[in-house]
This record gives structure tokens, C-alpha cells and sequence, in this order.
């Protein structure tokens, strides 16, 4: 059975959130007031600290997880970590050292129903940025690598989960083959699962949420077929989790959200995080 | 003790007991919220401690005892000084199991009041190794999502804020010489439900590394579920 590894802090899951900064990212994704490069950067900020969250025990945070955050097209043709100095790195050590603390409010009950404005902080591990061209293939070279490495480490992990995050096509080339060998990869419990979230600029967009053939995508958008070709198989873990929410999925569904608005981005990454949480020791 | 893997100051189980007032307690800290194992301490003690009893008003008894332990686990945690992800967890209070057991002597033995929050179970076992289980009676009735005690949300919501009383059960009964009374947390009793194996656990609770090593391997051959154990064992002489 794949997919079913215990995660424990000997046998530590991997995500890796790639993130497109090319230029066009600077325009507001579809329905929101914010840039795409805004909102995909506070989404990913809000899953680590949701997953913080989940690792947070009374000794502190347990190295549950290890996370890595690429970035391509901030410099022309470049990808990099953006993680300072840092590749992929154990979750407690994300938790202690963000970029910068920001304040924000909630409101919370008590018992009587009295409603108290609170103030937490919430931490930002990397900035939004938009500024070049979409080096894809340089950033999937790049998680490669470091796949490679981690995976000679954790040969019995639960497979690393890889979350892509752009606006277009590639600029460097095509990432087709490179996500195939990706893929490819894998531990004793699986291969890698790989994500695509392709978002939307433009308001009233038809999603397609997790796809499993290419006729219910656009067929005048190239890179519409390309990314779902990139995209791994839902496992049934993960489509289990996905019917529980009534999200239209059935076996061959992809791990792909073509034209994402916010919600869709934000239910892809849930997802893509929640089902090996679920397998937490 | 703690689930493999883990230290035993990681352990989010609690035993507490009280022989001047003849009450026991136990608690199984739920994991996926903070400071549990501060929360199953706090109940346990508040059980076996309060001065309401449970035979005279069960109901006041549980509301008494769940605001003194709030009490006790709010004053433990150091809520100024906490690092800003156990702040935005510690705010949602903590959860745990918890099954307390007070006796009454009585002409032929001792009668008792139990009462239990959630799947830490009471087995009475006869000597015909026939027993009796409280409040849960086979295995298929454990899942994720016992009734748990609440302690309350953290800071910034002040500590003297109203209780909301948990989901609890009561029951009684009497108890000889003959019989051995068990109360053991979730793996455990599922285990024991499933196995039956009263008498060799018995067999080997004075000697508590040969219990652990037989634990150990309940749990490597996937018999038993890895958690964190409490297994209490409760005779008359």
C-alpha cells in the first residue's frame, strides 16, 4: 500500500512550494483586490503556519516536516531558494526564525458568547514579488536537485508532496520532461506527487478543479494541457479527502487547478497538505 | 508510558490517586491540542483531591472540579512568555479523556461511583476471567473523536469565565476481594478487548520493564494501536 507512511520525526514528509515570480504575477488574480504574486504568497505563508500549527506540541515544534520554497523569475532566468541561506529545512527551525512578525486581529467567543477582538502574530517567511520572465524549468531543475538529495536521506518517508504556483507558460524551455522525471521520483511509500495550481487574472473564470482528461480544459491554451501532464494522480488518500469536501473527483483526477481564484488556490493547498497530515505519529 | 518513539516526558496520560478519600483517577491528554498532558494532570488531581463527592451530587461534583482545574492548568502555563506559535495554540484550550473512580467501604467489600469522559475505560474482572467494561464494551465502539474534558479557551479570555460541562456517564457497582478492577487508556483497553489478556499483564505488573518490553512488542507486531499507555490494576487484600 502506497502512501501510508507513518510521519514521525524519524521519518519526517517534505513539501515543496514552487512559486512562479515572473512579471505577470504583479496582476490581481481573478475576483481578489491583490496581485497573484500578493495572494499566492500569504497562501503559502498561511499553510506553513498551518502546518506549524499541526507540529505545535507542548516541548515545541516537532520536525514533523521538512519544507523548502522555491521561487523562479524574480531575477530574469534565475530560481532560487527563498528561504535566506536555507534549502530545505526542518519545520521548528522555520517557526523559530521567519522574515518578520506581522499583527493581526481575530475575533474569539468565550462560553457567554461574548465575542473578544484579540490580537496574534502571524509570521511572514517570504515576500510577494513579480519582476521577470518564468524560469519553470530552472525552478524544476532546481526541486529536482533537491529532491534527489533528501530522498537518498528518507528512503522510507512518505513521499515529498510539490506544490507548483504560476500565472503561464514556461519562458526557459519545456518543463514537461523534467516534472515527468520528477515524478518519477520516489520513496518506499510512492512516487512524488506533484501539484499545479495555474491561477487566473481575469474575474468570472470557469475553474478546472483536479481534472481527469484534457477535454475539459481550454484547448486554445497550450500550457492548459501542458500542466496537466505535469500533474501526478490523486492517490486515493487524497481523493478521499477531496469527495469528503463534495469536490467533483474520480480515480485518474489530476492534482491540478486550471484558472484558480483564491478559493481554488486555497483548497488545493489545503488539500495537498491536509492527507499526509493525517498520517502524523 | 510514553508512545514509542517518544520520551517519557512527552506522555500526555495522567494517574492520580487518593487513599483518604479511596478515588482514582485517570486522563489521557488528546494530542492534537496544546498542553494536554498540563490539562490531564490538572483533572486527575482535581478528581482524586476536590472535596465534593461523587455519591452525594455527581452533577456539582463534575462542575466543581473542572473550574478548579482550569484554575490550576491556566496558572501552570506561562502565557507572556510563550513563543508565538504555542500563543496561537494555546488559545484553544486543551482536551483529555478522563475516568474517575471513588469507593465507599461497605459490610462486604466496597461499593463505587464512577463516572468517564471519552474511551479511557473500567474493566471489572471476575475470577472466571469473565469481565465487565465501563463505558465502553468492544472495540469497534474506539474512533477519533471521544467526548473530551475542555478546559476552556487560554489567554487573553480571562480564567474565570463559565465551564461548559463535558458529555459524561456514571455508573456503579460493588467490589470484592475476588475481582481485579482495570482502567486503562484507549490502546490499552482496545487491546484488551481484543486479546483478553488479563491475566498476563497481571502477571507482570510488579515488575514494570518486563510490562514495557511486553507492551513494546504488543505494539511492534501492530497488535497494539502506538500511543501513550496508562494501564492501572486495583485489587483489595
Amino acid at each position: 500500500m502506497v502512501y501510508s507512511s507513518e510521519i514521525s520525526r524519524r521519518n519526517p514528509g517534505l513539501f515543496l512550494f514552487l512559486i512562479d515570480q515572473s512579471r505577470s504575477m504583479s496582476h490581481k488574480l481573478g475576483g481578489t483586490l491583490r496581485s497573484k504574486s500578493q495572494e499566492a504568497a500569504d497562501a503559502i505563508n498561511r499553510q506553513i503556519y498551518e502546518l506549524i500549527y499541526r507540529c505545535t506540541k507542548s516541548d515545541g515544534v516537532r520536525d514533523y516536516f521538512d519544507i523548502g520554497i522555491i521561487g523562479y523569475g524574480a531575477v530574469s532566468d534565475t530560481a532560487d531558494s527563498l528561504l535566506k541561506d536555507e534549502t530545505i529545512v526542518p519545520i521548528s527551525k522555520l517557526a523559530e526564525n521567519p522574515l518578520r512578525m506581522e499583527k493581526r486581529t481575530e475575533k474569539i467567543s468565550d462560553p457567554d458568547g461574548n465575542e473578544v477582538e484579540t490580537e496574534f502574530e502571524f509570521p511572514v517567511w517570504f515576500e510577494p514579488v513579480a519582476n521577470s520572465n518564468t524560469p519553470m524549468v530552472k525552478g524544476l531543475k532546481l526541486a529536482r536537485e533537491w529532491l534527489d538529495d533528501w530522498l537518498a536521506e528518507h528512503h522510507d518517508s512518505y513521499p515529498p508532496v510539490v506544490i507548483n504556483i504560476s500565472d503561464g507558460a514556461a519562458t526557459d524551455g519545456d518543463p514537461l520532461e523534467v516534472a515527468k522525471s520528477i515524478i518519477s521520483m520516489s520513496s518506499m511509500d510512492g512516487n512524488v506527487l506533484f501539484w499545479n495550481c495555474h491561477l487566473s487574472e481575469l474575474k468570472g473564470q470557469t475553474p478546472v478543479a483536479f481534472p481527469a482528461d484534457t477535454t475539459v480544459l481550454p484547448a486554445t491554451e497550450k500550457f492548459a494541457t501542458q500542466l496537466f501532464e505535469m500533474s501526478s494522480e490523486l492517490p486515493e488518500s487524497f481523493l478521499n479527502l477531496a469527495q469528503e469536501r463534495a469536490l467533483d473527483v474520480q480515480p485518474g483526477s489530476r492534482a491540478y487547478v486550471f484558472n484558480a481564484g483564491l478559493d481554488e488556490l486555497l483548497e488545493l493547498l489545503d488539500i495537498g497538505t491536509r492527507a499526509p497530515t493525517e498520517n502524523l505519529q | 508510558m510514553s508512545k514509542l518513539g517518544n520520551s517519557e516526558a512527552d506522555c500526555e496520560d495522567s494517574f492520580n490517586s487518593n487513599v483518604r478519600t479511596l478515588r482514582y483517577a485517570v486522563a489521557d491528554g488528546a494530542s492534537s491540542s496544546l498542553f494536554s498532558d498540563v490539562w490531564a494532570r490538572a483533572i486527575t488531581e482535581t478528581t482524586v483531591f476536590g472535596t465534593q463527592d461523587f455519591f452525594t451530587d455527581p452533577g456539582k461534583f463534575i462542575m466543581n472540579m473542572i473550574q478548579k482545574a482550569r484554575l490550576v492548568w491556566y496558572e501552570h502555563i506561562n502565557w507572556q512568555s510563550l513563543p508565538w506559535f504555542h500563543k496561537n495554540k494555546a488559545i484553544a484550550g486543551s482536551h483529555s479523556t478522563l475516568l474517575g473512580i471513588q469507593f465507599q467501604k461497605e459490610p462486604s467489600g466496597y461499593s463505587y461511583s464512577t463516572f468517564a469522559v471519552g474511551d479511557t475505560v473500567l474493566f471489572k474482572l471476575q475470577p472466571d476471567g469473565t469481565y465487565e467494561s465501563f463505558p465502553l464494551s468492544s472495540p469497534e465502539q474506539f474512533n477519533n473523536t471521544p467526548s473530551l474534558v475542555w478546559s476552556g479557551k487560554g489567554h487573553p479570555i480571562p480564567v474565570n469565565v463559565r465551564m461548559i460541562p463535558p458529555k459524561t456517564v456514571w455508573a456503579s457497582g460493588t467490589f470484592n476481594a475476588s475481582q481485579h478492577l482495570f482502567i486503562a487508556t484507549d490502546a490499552v483497553a482496545k487491546w484488551l478487548m481484543e486479546y483478553g489478556k488479563f491475566q498476563e499483564v497481571r502477571n507482570l505488573m510488579y515488575d514494570k520493564e518486563k510490562l514495557r518490553r511486553y507492551f513494546t512488542g504488543e505494539i511492534n507486531s501492530k497488535r497494539m494501536r502506538n500511543d501513550d499507555l496508562t494501564l492501572v490494576i486495583l485489587s483489595l487484600k
